[in-house]
């Protein structure tokens, strides 16, 4: 855990440099401020040393939370990333909120009635979600029901109504793959022989498929949900890019494309970290749940 | 397997009464709508510059953002409308055909043939290089691979064969896995210590004894594979750090026709539509082969 963190740093700091590009394109041009005003700011930003070194005073500001001030906004990267980090988890958890509420009854529903219309709104749902890219189901959203019907917001932030679009948008593909896992493991365990034997001796369809079915079909999804949040990280660069939403994501693309080194390394830092948190937590919610899998 | 989906059909019949039609049976059975859009697709990558009737790159001011054909203002000449360039989108969207499904195919082979090629020698020699490469594929698995691609491709500047190499390097990993996987298990057979006794090396072992019980899995894998290649492969495009414009690439179009949803609608949904179907017919068809041909693959991806 820790090593995959140490080789982002190294990773994205050798990134910064090789592609050749100047750390000190960001302030000027060598061509405009002249080679005596390059090479003062050279000495200042600390490039004339070689690069380990260079990487060693990089890496000890990260440890300490100091990831370097921004030269495009003037402003520390991670007071930056810590004013947009509500936005994104905001939208993240509405996401998860669309994932949970409209995955998880419509998994159960299909697998229950299975072969009805039910099944196949389920099935529609799933394919479409893991057919349709991100970015293009948010612009036919804004389509459809901002500059048609004029029902919802375009994007940005604002009231609860900003957020249905958005949250659709990054929750669609995560609901997908979830009702499929839920369908899958709540069809499995209703041809369990327990499920069998309750219903031959008598209790009711329903007791069965949320008592007995429901709760042993929720294990495989459970384990999932760590995975289904990874996803939500890289949804979120696509989906506030689409709609101009002031979180992380968009923070970090920006940065990424005006090669705002600060900016970028505190964001990919941040989302390698909860990356590697999440699976972390995945394999150790796994274990507990499922004691058969032990990590020596 | 013929018996155990015999079985499953029958149960699925008995649910759902039994299809009275034929036609409606062999539906149910063969993939033959997704088979006939890729089908379509392929056909429109081959010979798109006799479907298209315009140039891709090439546009013209005196007719930008003309509406689709049918209605007002449009023209049988620009089916699909011109974009705000004055491209029309219809032979953009073809030839976009012809860049996502190459580049998929190229990707996957890399991906496929590298991944197949570790997987068989990991799990035959095992040991030190077993334990790296597995370790190596852990690694690969758990890196958010937009976010890797965004800085790389920033840092490298833009091009089609950057793209292609970074996607291959990031689909090797699960075909790795599992064809070590399955190596483990086949390596253990009789028939493979028969071939070792009478005297096979291990190439020989690997090549003609090992990689044809591994193919039918690649197969299936890939197949599972290409849909969501399409959808990482545009996704990169549209937030611009994949295929570089002025190429007619889907993701690109979207892009470009981001800007002008108010007045152009067209100009991003063609070119998603394109996406979103051949996506849909690849799953299909995943789906179909895996079941056909390994159904054992469904518990593990």
């Amino acid at each position: 855990m820790g090593i995959l963190l140490f080789a982002s740093t190294i990773f994205i700091f050798a990134m910064s440099r090789i592609g050749g590009r100047d750390p000190r394109e960001m302030y000027m041009s060598e061509n405009i401020s002249g080679r005596e005003a390059w090479a003062a700011l050279g000495r200042e930003m600390g490039l004339d040393r070689p690069l380990p070194v260079q990487y060693g005073i990089w890496l000890g500001g990260i440890l300490h939370g100091d990831f370097g001030t921004s030269a495009k906004h003037q402003r520390n990267a991670m007071d930056l990333v810590r004013e947009r980090l509500p936005a994104t988890l905001q939208l993240t958890a509405g996401a998860f909120i669309f994932t949970i509420v409209v995955g998880l009854p419509l998994g159960v529903l299909s697998a229950v009635k299975r072969g009805t219309v039910f099944d196949y709104i389920g099935r529609a749902f799933a394919l479409g979600g893991q057919a349709m890219p991100g970015f293009w189901l948010g612009i036919v959203l804004i389509i459809v029901f901002a500059v048609y019907l004029h029902w919802l917001p375009t994007g940005r932030r604002g009231g609860l109504d900003h957020y249905i679009l958005p949250s659709v948008t990054l929750g669609w593909a995560t609901a997908a793959g979830l009702l499929r896992l839920v369908r899958s493991s709540m069809l499995e365990v209703l041809d369990t022989e327990f499920v069998k034997l309750a219903r031959a001796k008598g209790v009711s369809r329903r007791l069965v498929i949320w008592k007995h079915a429901f709760r042993n079909a929720l294990i495989a999804p459970l384990t999932y949900a760590g995975l289904l949040m990874a996803a939500f990280l890289t949804g979120t660069v696509v989906t506030e890019q689409v709609f101009a939403w002031p979180g992380i994501g968009r923070l970090a693309i920006v940065s990424v494309l005006n090669n705002d080194f600060p900016i970028m390394a505190a964001t990919m830092m941040l989302f390698t970290f909860i990356y590697v948190i999440l699976s972390f937590s995945v394999d150790i919610l796994y274990a507990y749940i499922d004691p058969r899998i032990r990590y020596s | 397997m013929a018996t155990a989906q015999e079985t499953l059909f029958l149960q699925r019949a008995g649910h759902q009464g039994v299809a009275r039609w034929r036609v409606v049976r062999f539906a149910r059975d063969w993939p033959i709508v997704p088979a006939a859009i890729i089908i379509v697709m392929a056909v429109t990558a081959i010979f798109a510059p006799l479907i298209a009737n315009h140039d891709p790159t090439r546009g013209n001011i005196n007719r930008r953002a003309i509406p689709p054909a049918w209605l007002e203002g449009g023209s049988t000449e620009f089916l699909w409308g011109t974009d705000a360039l004055g491209r029309d989108v219809f032979s953009r969207v073809v030839y976009g055909t012809r860049i996502s499904l190459s580049v998929a195919g190229i990707i996957l082979l890399g991906g496929a043939v590298g991944g197949t090629f570790l997987g068989l020698i990991s799990g035959w020699r095992g040991g030190m290089f077993d334990e790296v490469l597995m370790r190596m594929v852990d690694f690969m698995l758990a890196t958010p691979f937009i976010l890797v691609a965004l800085v790389v491709v920033i840092a490298f500047g833009k091009s089609m064969t950057l793209l292609i190499i970074l996607l291959i390097i990031f689909s090797w990993d699960s075909f790795a896995r599992q064809i070590r996987g399955e190596t483990l298990s086949l390596k253990t057979l009789d028939y493979v210590a028969l071939a070792r006794v009478s005297g096979a090396s291990s190439a020989r072992i690997l090549y003609h004894h090992l990689l044809p019980g591994v193919m039918n899995t690649v197969m299936v894998m890939a197949s599972l594979r290409v849909g969501a290649l399409i959808i990482t492969m545009s996704t990169l495009t549209y937030l611009g750090v994949g295929i570089p414009p002025p190429t007619p690439a889907w993701g690109l179009m979207v892009a470009d026709g981001r800007d002008y949803i108010t007045t152009g609608w067209w100009m991003t949904v063609f070119p998603g539509v394109a996406i979103f179907a051949t996506v849909l017919a690849f799953n299909f068809l995943g789906d179909w082969t895996r079941d056909h041909f390994d159904p054992r693959l469904r518990q593990q991806i």
